[in-house]
């Protein structure tokens, strides 16, 4: 069920992201070539991710990593077609919150990313004792941001960057209630999340993400 | 003299006319009075050209300009070197592992991926800036059949692997004895 749900949010999300590119009228070809992209950047540093947090010691997929390959993906392709920049920076961030809570869904199944110890109502029993259902309230809690993001787009007042910087605040506030950040102060996953709100607000400041509408 | 630089203007004009300089070429080379000459493009009734006629040839003209330049040339190369060096790390895995050892696990290896993003990303620039260059067009599909090619290995292994531990922890003993 866990490769199941992936595969299907990796499937929804370039369905997704194909379909508000087309409805700003680019290219097919455009959308193609930046699909490809998008697909091999979010794979490649998905497991390099998982790579280099392991200390080089095995590969697997980490969300965290994926989320930054399609980021970068927008960033190379507002570079190749500057006049089309607003657009891609728009679909790909905005797929994001959907393809991370489709996979939470494959999580909560699959019993990785597990919760804190918790015994309180809606608690999840594992071998290891009871644990908060932390899978699935990040799914939940993404796919209602996905919910709001897609009301907002369609409304023209979506920021991309803002949206990003949002999802990885939510994303770090979410990682306290997993086990992964027992006996820690701050995990791997939070210096990540700060660490691509930093590369975003560099680029903000930059000007290179596209015009504000708010602005405009 | 005067008579003499007359004749020297009339002969410049003269050799101005009809030489080098394509403006000159609607003035007789001899007299230098301008000529009348029909449309090479136009029919023999004078008619405007057909616009799909018109078209084909701009087409033309762009794939010309496009397999010309030399700038895409230079991205398409960059395109093919990372895509063999990508490759050559991927199939010659075990003859690097022998002779760089560490260096090729833990630095060469990850960035197999890395290469082939980069080569994907010049020839997805030579494609943008020039859409009827066939070397890039080439790049374009041996890239895409690289990359439905890995897409399917990563399916039939993971299916092939879900099936091995189902088999497993079904209880079959031989799970492991493939072939």
């Amino acid at each position: 069920m866990y490769r199941i749900m992936i595969l299907t949010s990796f499937i929804i999300g370039i369905t997704m992201s194909a379909y508000l590119l087309r409805r700003k009228k680019i290219p097919s070809r455009i959308i193609v070539m930046s699909l490809a992209l998008e697909l091999l950047l979010c794979v490649y540093l998905s497991i390099i991710a998982t790579y280099l947090l392991s200390g080089m010691g095995g590969y697997g997929l980490n969300s965290t990593g994926g989320a930054v390959g399609m980021l970068l993906g927008a960033f190379i392709f507002s570079f190749i077609t500057p006049q089309n920049k607003e657009a891609f920076w728009d679909a790909y961030t905005l797929v994001l919150p959907l393809m991370y809570g489709l996979g939470k869904v494959g999580c909560a199944f699959a019993g990785c990313c597990g919760g804190i110890s918790y015994n309180g109502i809606c608690h999840i029993h594992t071998q290891e004792g009871d644990v908060f259902p932390v899978q699935i309230l990040e799914a939940s809690v993404f796919l209602l941001i996905f919910a709001m993001s897609a009301f907002v787009y369609f409304r023209n007042r979506f920021d991309p960057l803002k949206a990003a910087i949002i999802y990885s605040l939510v994303k770090i506030m979410l990682d306290f209630l997993r086990a992964s950040h027992a006996d820690k102060i701050v995990s791997e996953n939070q210096i990540m999340c700060a660490v691509v709100i930093v590369l975003l607000l560099v680029v903000r400041f930059r000007g290179n993400y596209g015009i504000n509408k708010e602005t405009v | 003299m005067e008579q003499n630089n007359q004749n020297n203007e009339q002969a410049q004009s003269s050799v101005g006319a009809g030489g080098s300089n394509p403006s000159n070429w609607n003035f007789d080379p001899v007299t230098g009075q301008p000529l009348n000459r029909q449309n090479p493009y136009q029919n023999q009734y004078n008619a405007p050209m057909p616009e799909h006629v018109y078209n084909e040839m701009i087409k033309q003209q762009k794939k010309i300009q496009d397999n010309n330049s030399s700038e895409c040339r230079y991205l398409c190369i960059a395109s093919l070197a990372c895509w063999l060096f990508s490759n050559f790390l991927f199939y010659f895995e075990n003859m690097l592992h022998d002779l760089l050892g560490v260096v090729y696990d833990k630095i060469l290896q990850p960035s197999t991926g890395l290469f082939l993003i980069a080569g994907y990303v010049f020839v997805v620039i030579a494609l943008v800036k020039y859409p009827k260059n066939t070397f890039a067009k080439v790049l374009l599909v041996i890239y895409v059949i690289e990359i439905v090619f890995m897409v399917i290995v990563a399916v039939i292994a993971i299916i092939a692997c879900a099936t091995i531990l189902s088999s497993c922890f079904g209880g079959y003993k031989g799970c492991f004895n493939i072939g």
